[in-house]
């Protein structure tokens, strides 16, 4: 057997143990509202006045997040694999559905050309927060992320602008916020690519 | 039998999540001293519905999955009424919030001293019923979620439904149905339109029994939608979205009789003489900040040395009538935002400039400037007047070195005097 042949026989199997199915409605829903109404500004969400308008996309990057650290998650109790290949397999699904979901974020906010930058912050954010969390947490895990979300929303406010614990909400194109989010990003994939996290959820 | 309850359903556990950003909310608003009339005290705890109606949602799908998995349905197909089962982690999410919510809001009107509202004991009662109507209507929507998506996904998904539903309800346009947008000042002279609350109360039963009946029906977690499943899911999404097609109906009416400025205290001036103030009943637990920040306004404009002999020496508490038809020998004070806001509660050494800001507009500005038509009049198009209005601020702040290029004394009070009767007009 040809290595090639081997690494699409491994890629197949991967995608045969994940239940990408039971993501499909999650994420036909989250594209939906991601498409129809990412990039509206808001400048008042219930409540919470920000600052300045900021799009929903902001806020609805979450989901895309929870969608990528959830295509990593077994469909079955089939023990992983502990072999490098898996794992190099396993960071390649976990880019690969980032990327669909990046494309998502960017058709949506680019619609209505609003803040591309902050939304894909975001959207890597919110994958690193799902992963972390669901390490520390796993049967709460979405609670824990969501609420960090709308703490930040609720109580992040500052004089003028958000707390810089209230990452979210603030604007992300500044240099310090790419690097904490890429630096964030390539520690979560070493992460990925040493375990995924358990099931234990339910 | 309900700690093995609660030790099965970690959902219903979390629900302590909800009094826990309840208390948070009001503590770090600042308004938790301040809950004297029935308006706000039943409009605070909506501001912070958008997440707590995400979260009930999300906590009863969390629950009601143990329910709809396949290996719980074989189950469950063997007790006399195992269809009934399904509803329980669902109600019982929404019951625990009720309780909390409901809790809470007597709490806070223990603690606001609420004896007699002016709004009427009728239509409190009613809104707080319509309030947790919504709890049971989202914990329903979680449920029929748990249904339809895996158990992993389903308790973030109903967050996420439930989160982009209640954000668009609530938005100009939206739905009557569920309302999460609350009030964070006072409006004393405001009652909810009973019409709105008709609405609401026949919108929230339609879909309670949408949802109950789209419930009731569904096979558990099979993993493949029959058709009656895809019918009965639209006729979900139909119930929860007809408010959405009605025209929109106004949430609040004055109230009827309008309120009047009965309560007077007598202020004493460090610089001679008595101020007076006058406000309304639900005043009377600002009375002892109040005297610190008139006192505090004053002492600004003095030591500025732009406090006028002719400046009005009589507060009063702003009303619905400021916009309409000031009286310029009075200065209206914003209750509760300029006491709230400016810090002389919690924090009387640390006066600021924001907080300075608010003192300033109150104090600096002839009154007649309040009312809508010299807004509409001057303020929108006379750059010139503009310019007299921003420097009359900009002088107040100038004696704490925030601003440069002000007026001298003598200027600003030529300026109040021109502006004072140019307002009047």
């Amino acid at each position: 057997m040809s290595r090639g042949r081997s690494a699409y026989s491994v890629l197949a199997w991967w995608a045969r143990l994940h239940s990408y199915r039971a993501l499909a409605p999650f994420a036909v829903v989250w594209s939906v509202l991601m498409l129809l109404f990412g990039g509206i500004e808001v400048l008042e969400i219930g409540p919470i006045r920000l600052p300045a308008s900021a799009p929903i996309a902001i806020m609805l990057t979450f989901g895309g997040g929870f969608i990528v650290n959830y295509s990593m998650w077994l469909g079955t109790n089939v023990p992983i694999p502990n072999s490098r290949r898996y794992a190099a397999v396993r960071v390649i699904a976990t880019v690969v559905v980032l990327i669909c979901a990046s494309a998502v974020t960017v058709v949506g906010v680019f619609v209505r050309d609003s803040d591309p930058m902050s939304s894909m912050r975001n959207l890597v954010f919110a994958f690193c927060a799902f992963y972390w969390t669901q390490r520390i947490a796993p049967s709460i895990y979405w609670l824990i992320t969501a609420t960090y979300l709308l703490a930040a929303m609720f109580f992040g406010m500052g004089d003028d602008d958000f707390m810089p614990w209230a990452l979210p909400l603030v604007r992300g194109d500044s240099l310090p916020h790419l690097i904490f989010t890429g630096s964030l990003l390539i520690l979560t994939l070493f992460g990925v690519a040493y375990r995924v996290p358990s099931i234990r959820s339910l | 039998m309900i700690k093995a309850y609660l030790r099965s359903f970690p959902g219903a556990r979390l629900t302590a999540l909800i009094p826990a950003f309840y208390i948070a909310f009001i503590v770090l608003s600042g308004r938790w001293a301040f809950l004297g009339d029935a308006y706000l005290t039943l409009e605070l705890l909506p501001n912070a519905f958008i997440y707590v109606f995400s979260l009930v949602a999300a906590l009863s799908a969390y629950d009601t999955v143990i329910i709809a998995r396949p290996e719980s349905s074989a189950l469950l197909a063997t007790l006399p009424r195992g269809r009934a089962v399904r509803f329980i982690p669902g109600l019982m999410v929404a019951a625990l919030s009720v309780i909390l919510h409901t809790s809470i809001t007597v709490g806070m009107f223990v603690l606001g001293g609420i004896t007699d509202p002016r709004v009427g004991w009728g239509i409190v009662i009613w809104t707080v019923a319509v309030q947790n109507g919504s709890f049971v209507v989202v914990a329903l929507l979680g449920s029929v979620i748990a249904f339809l998506a895996g158990p992993r996904i389903a308790p973030f998904l109903a967050f996420l439904v439930t989160f982009v539903y209640v954000l668009a309800a609530s938005v100009a346009g939206g739905s009557p149905m569920i309302r999460a947008l609350g009030s964070s000042i006072r409006q004393i002279w405001w009652t909810w339109n009973p019409e709105y609350k008709t609405v609401q109360s026949l919108l929230l039963i339609i879909a309670g029994c949408v949802l109950m009946l789209a419930l009731m029906k569904f096979r558990p977690q099979l993993n493949a939608l029959s058709v009656g499943d895809h019918v009965r899911v639209v006729a979900a999404g139909l119930g929860l979205s007809i408010g959405f097609m009605l025209p929109e109906i106004p949430y609040q009416m004055d109230v009827a009789p309008p309120p009047s400025r009965t309560l007077c205290t007598e202020v004493r001036d460090p610089r001679g003489g008595t101020l007076e103030f006058c406000g309304y009943a639900e005043d009377e637990r600002y009375l002892p900040y109040l005297e610190r920040v008139i006192i505090l306004g004053r002492d600004f404009l003095a030591e500025a040395d732009i406090l006028l002999d002719d400046m009005p020496t009589r507060f009063e508490s702003e009303g619905p009538d400021v916009s309409v038809d000031p009286d310029p020998d009075v200065v209206y004070l914003g209750l509760p935002s300029v006491v709230i806001n400016s810090r002389v509660v919690h924090a009387p050494t640390e006066v600021g400039i924001p907080e300075l800001e608010l003192i300033a507009n109150r104090f600096a500005i002839p009154p007649t400037c309040l009312s809508e038509s010299a807004q509409d009049r001057l303020f929108m198009h006379d750059s010139e007047a503009i310019d007299a209005y921003g420097s009359l601020i900009s002088t107040v702040f100038d004696a704490f070195d925030a601003i440069d290029g002000t007026l001298s004394p003598e200027d600003f009070a030529t300026n109040y005097r021109e502006l004072a009767v140019r307002c009047a007009e």
